[in-house]
C-alpha cells in the first residue's frame, strides 16, 4: 500500500500518469514557462557565463576566467567601490524618503474631506506620468540659467548668482533623490491608503474612549496594522531604487565626475561604451547579489513577524 | 459534381504554388544582391533625403537593392555587437574611426583599400579623411563625409560690443569671453559634461597647442606641459560659461546660442536651423577657425565618417562597391550632403566640393563663406587618439568620454589643469596595463 502511494507520488513529481485536468494545466502554462525560460533564465546563465568566461562577440574562441572579472571589481577598481556607494546612498536616501512622505500623504488622504477622492485620483499623477517626461521637465525647471525654479528665486529676491542643481557636486544627488521620491511616493502612499482604509474603524473608537491620544493611536493601532503592506514597500522600493537607471541616466548620465554613477550607469557604461561585457556582466551579478540579499532580509522579518 | 470541383479547385491551386515557386527561383536566380546599411542620422528630414538617393541608385541598378535602417548613437553600440554576435551584422555601416576601430579589434571588419583607391582616383579624396582608418596595413572604411568643428559666434552681439573677429589668439576668446558674461548671459557656450561633444571641444585646444595623447611611438603624452596649457586654458574659458556645462547633453549648447543665451559654441553648426533663427531676428550668426597661442598650429577636432563593411562575401562586397562608389559621384554626394544637414556633413573629395548639386542648395548659398571655411579647417583636422596609428585602448578613452571627463573635473574645481593631465595620463596607462 505505502509503496503504490510512493509510486504514485514519484509519478506525479515528474510528471508522468497526471489526470486530464492536471496535464491541461501543464499545457496551458506551458507557453509562460518557455517565455520566462527565454527572457529569463536564459539570459541569466548567459550573464554568469559571460562572467567566467571571455570571448568576443563574433568569435568563437572561449577562455576561462575564472573569478579574475570579480577580482579586478572587487580589489582593483576604485569607480566600483565608488559606484557601489552612491548606489547605497541613493537606495537609502529614496526609499527612507519615499516612506516618510508616502506614509504621510496616505494619513492626510485618509481624512474626509470634500474632493477626497479626487485629490486621491490626482495624486497618483507623478507615478503613473512617463518618466521620460517628468525628466526632463524637471531638467529644465531647475536649469540654473533658464528654469524657472532659479528665475522666480531670483525675482523674490532670494537667491543671487546660481544654485546649480545638477552642476553641483554637493546638490546633485539630493536633487535627484528629490526627484525621484516625487515621482514614486504616490505610488506609496495609495498602496498605504488602501490598507488604512481597512483598519476597522471600532479600534480607533475603542482607543479613543480609552484616552489614547492621535500619536498614541497612530503608532499602536495604524502603524502595526501597515506592517506587512510597509514591509512589502521596503522590499520593492529597495530592490526597484538599487536597479533604477532612467531618472539618473536622463538627468545627469551618471555626472558631474562620477558623482551620480551608480552601479547600474556603471554596468552601462562598461558593457555599452567600452564594451567590457565580461566586468559588467560580473558587475551585474554582484547587484543580483546585493538585491538578493535585501530581499532575504526582508523575507526573514515577513515570516518572524507572520511567527 | 462537387467532389470533381472540388478536385479541379485542388489541382489549380497546387499549380499556381508550383508557378509561384518556379518564378520566385527564377526571380532568385537573377540574384539581387540586398543590401542593409545602417547609419545613425535618423531625424525624418535626412531618412529621407538620403532615401531619395538610395531610390535612384536602386532604379539605376536593378541588381542591388539598397536598405538603410536608421539607428541612434545611444543604441548603435549594443544593437552593433548583438548584431556581430547574432552572425547578422549589417553589410554596411556608417561608422566613426573609434567605433570601426573597436569593431575591427574583434575581427569583424573586412579592409576596403580597393574601394578607397578607386575612390580616390577618380575623385581625389582630401587625406585627413582617410588617416584615421588607415593602419595594420590597411584601409578599414570609405571615408563618406566629414564633420569639422568651427568656433561661431552671435556676430550681431560681437558688433554691439565692439568684438573684433577673427580671433588670433586664445587670449582675444578669453577677453571675448569675460566681456560678454554679464545679465545672465555667457561669453562662452562649452560643454564639461561627459560626452564626446566635450571631448570634441577640449581637443580643439589640444590640437591647436599640439597636445597630444600619444606621440609617434605611441607613448602617452596626455601630461605633458603643452597639454597642462591646454586643460588650463579650458579650465580659464568655463569661468565665463554656464554653471550648469557639467550636465549639458547634445543640442543644449546649440539650443541656447539660437535662445542668444551664450555667445560663443564649438560644433558641427546645423546651418539650417541657423537660418530658421535669423529669420526670427537672432543673431546673425558667423564662424571661425578655432584660435590657437603663439607657437601653436591650425587644427580642429575633426571626423572622418566612414563606410565599415562586415560582409566577407565577394558578391556582396561588389555591390558595396558600386553603391558607395555611387554616393561619393560628385552630382549624388552633392546633393546627399547638401540635403542632410548643410554645414553639419561636409564632402570630403576635391570633386564633390566643387559640385553644382553642392553649391545649389539653399543654406549652403547662404552660408558659402561658413562651409568654405569649413572645408578649408577640414584639411587641418584632426581626431584624438588618431594623429598616429591609432592604439588600441583610443577605445576606451572614446568610450569613457575621458577628455570629457578631465573638462568636468576642471569645471567642479576638484582638480587642477596640472593634477587633471596627471590622472588622464595615469588613466590611459593603467587601461593599457589592463589590456594586456
Amino acid at each position: 500500500m505505502v509503496t503504490e502511494k510512493l509510486n504514485i507520488q514519484i509519478k506525479r513529481k515528474f510528471l508522468i500518469d497526471l489526470t486530464k485536468n492536471e496535464k491541461l494545466g501543464l499545457l496551458l502554462v506551458t507557453p509562460l514557462l518557455i517565455w520566462l525560460i527565454l527572457v529569463l533564465l536564459y539570459p541569466f546563465i548567459y550573464v554568469i557565463f559571460l562572467s567566467l568566461f571571455k570571448r568576443d562577440p563574433g568569435s568563437s574562441i572561449i577562455q576561462f576566467k575564472g573569478l579574475i572579472y570579480f577580482y579586478n571589481l572587487l580589489f582593483k577598481d576604485d569607480i566600483f567601490w565608488h559606484s557601489l556607494l552612491r548606489s547605497l546612498y541613493w537606495t537609502s536616501g529614496n526609499v527612507l524618503v519615499q516612506f516618510f512622505f508616502g506614509i504621510l500623504v496616505a494619513l492626510l488622504l485618509r481624512q474626509k474631506f470634500r474632493g477626497a477622492s479626487f485629490v486621491r485620483l490626482w495624486t497618483i499623477v507623478p507615478w503613473i506620468t512617463p518618466v521620460v517626461v517628468v525628466i526632463l521637465v524637471w531638467r529644465w525647471m531647475i536649469n540654473p540659467t533658464l528654469g524657472i525654479v532659479e528665475s522666480l528665486l531670483r525675482q523674490a529676491g532670494f537667491l543671487q548668482g546660481y544654485l546649480n542643481l545638477l552642476g553641483n557636486i554637493k546638490t546633485v544627488m539630493i536633487t535627484l533623490i528629490g526627484i525621484h521620491t516625487w515621482r514614486f511616493f504616490p505610488f506609496v502612499s495609495i498602496i498605504v491608503l488602501g490598507r488604512m482604509l481597512g483598519i476597522p474603524e471600532e479600534l480607533y473608537e475603542a482607543a479613543k474612549v480609552d484616552g489614547a491620544s492621535s500619536l498614541q493611536r497612530f503608532l499602536h493601532i495604524t502603524l502595526p496594522q501597515l506592517r506587512g503592506v510597509l514591509l512589502t514597500f521596503l522590499m520593492l522600493a529597495t530592490v526597484w531604487t538599487f536597479t533604477s537607471f532612467d531618472t539618473i541616466f536622463i538627468m545627469t548620465g551618471g555626472g558631474p565626475v562620477d558623482v551620480t554613477t551608480t552601479l547600474p550607469i556603471l554596468v552601462y557604461r562598461r558593457a555599452f561604451r567600452t564594451f567590457q561585457l565580461n566586468e559588467a556582466a560580473a558587475l551585474s551579478l554582484i547587484m543580483f547579489l546585493f538585491t538578493s540579499i535585501f530581499m532575504a532580509i526582508y523575507i526573514k522579518l515577513g515570516v518572524e513577524r507572520d511567527d | 459534381m462537387k467532389k470533381i470541383f472540388q478536385k479541379k479547385l485542388l489541382l489549380t491551386l497546387v499549380i499556381t504554388i508550383l508557378l509561384f515557386a518556379l518564378l520566385s527561383g527564377i526571380g532568385a536566380s537573377k540574384e539581387t544582391v540586398e543590401l542593409v546599411l545602417w547609419h545613425q542620422e535618423s531625424p525624418p528630414r535626412r531618412v529621407e533625403a538620403f532615401q531619395k538617393i538610395i531610390d535612384r541608385f536602386n532604379t539605376e541598378h536593378p541588381e542591388i537593392q539598397v536598405k538603410q535602417a536608421p539607428q541612434s548613437w545611444g543604441e548603435i553600440y549594443p544593437k552593433l555587437y548583438a548584431s556581430i554576435e547574432a552572425g547578422n551584422p549589417p553589410d554596411i555601416l556608417f561608422s566613426i574611426p573609434d567605433l570601426t576601430m573597436a569593431m575591427k579589434v574583434i575581427g569583424a571588419v573586412t579592409p576596403v583599400e580597393d574601394i578607397v583607391n578607386e575612390i580616390e582616383s577618380k575623385y581625389d579624396m582630401v587625406d585627413s579623411q582617410i588617416a584615421p582608418y588607415e593602419y595594420d596595413d590597411h584601409i578599414w572604411a570609405v571615408p563618406m563625409w566629414g564633420m569639422t568643428h568651427l568656433l561661431c559666434f552671435n556676430e550681431g552681439v560681437f558688433d554691439e560690443e565692439g568684438i573684433s573677429y577673427p580671433f588670433n589668439s586664445w587670449n582675444e576668446l578669453l577677453e571675448a569671453g569675460k566681456k560678454l558674461t554679464k545679465d545672465g548671459k555667457f561669453g562662452i557656450g562649452f560643454p564639461a559634461s561627459q560626452l564626446m561633444m566635450t571631448d570634441q571641444n577640449v581637443y580643439n585646444y589640444m590640437v591647436t597647442n599640439n597636445c597630444e595623447i600619444f606621440d609617434k611611438d605611441g607613448n602617452v603624452t596626455l601630461d605633458s606641459q603643452k597639454c597642462v596649457e591646454s586643460f588650463a586654458f579650458y579650465d580659464q574659458l568655463l569661468d565665463y560659461a554656464p554653471p550648469d556645462v557639467v550636465t549639458w547633453f547634445w543640442g543644449d549648447s546649440e539650443m541656447l546660442f539660437l535662445a542668444e543665451n551664450i555667445y560663443t559654441i564649438q560644433l558641427f553648426p546645423s546651418l539650417a536651423e541657423w537660418m530658421k533663427a535669423e529669420k526670427e531676428d537672432k543673431g546673425p550668426f558667423n564662424c571661425m577657425t578655432i584660435p590657437y597661442p603663439e607657437g601653436g598650429r591650425d587644427g580642429a577636432a575633426s571626423y572622418s565618417n566612414g563606410a565599415t563593411v562586415f560582409t566577407k562575401d565577394p558578391v556582396r562586397l561588389e555591390a558595396i562597391k558600386t553603391f558607395l562608389i555611387y554616393l561619393h559621384k560628385p552630382d549624388v554626394n552633392g546633393e546627399w550632403l547638401s540635403n542632410w544637414d548643410a554645414g553639419v556633413y561636409l564632402p570630403i573629395t576635391k570633386a564633390s566640393m566643387e559640385s553644382e548639386t553642392f553649391w545649389s542648395n539653399e543654406v549652403v548659398k547662404y552660408y558659402e563663406d561658413i562651409v568654405k571655411l569649413q572645408f578649408a579647417a577640414t584639411e587641418d583636422g584632426k581626431l584624438f587618439g588618431f594623429e598616429y596609428a591609432p592604439q588600441p585602448v583610443i577605445g576606451k578613452i572614446a568610450g569613457e568620454n575621458l577628455l570629457g571627463q578631465m573638462a568636468g573635473r576642471l569645471a567642479v574645481d576638484q582638480m587642477t589643469a596640472e593634477e587633471v593631465v596627471k590622472w588622464g595620463a595615469d588613466m590611459i596607462r593603467a587601461w593599457q596595463e589592463e589590456m594586456k
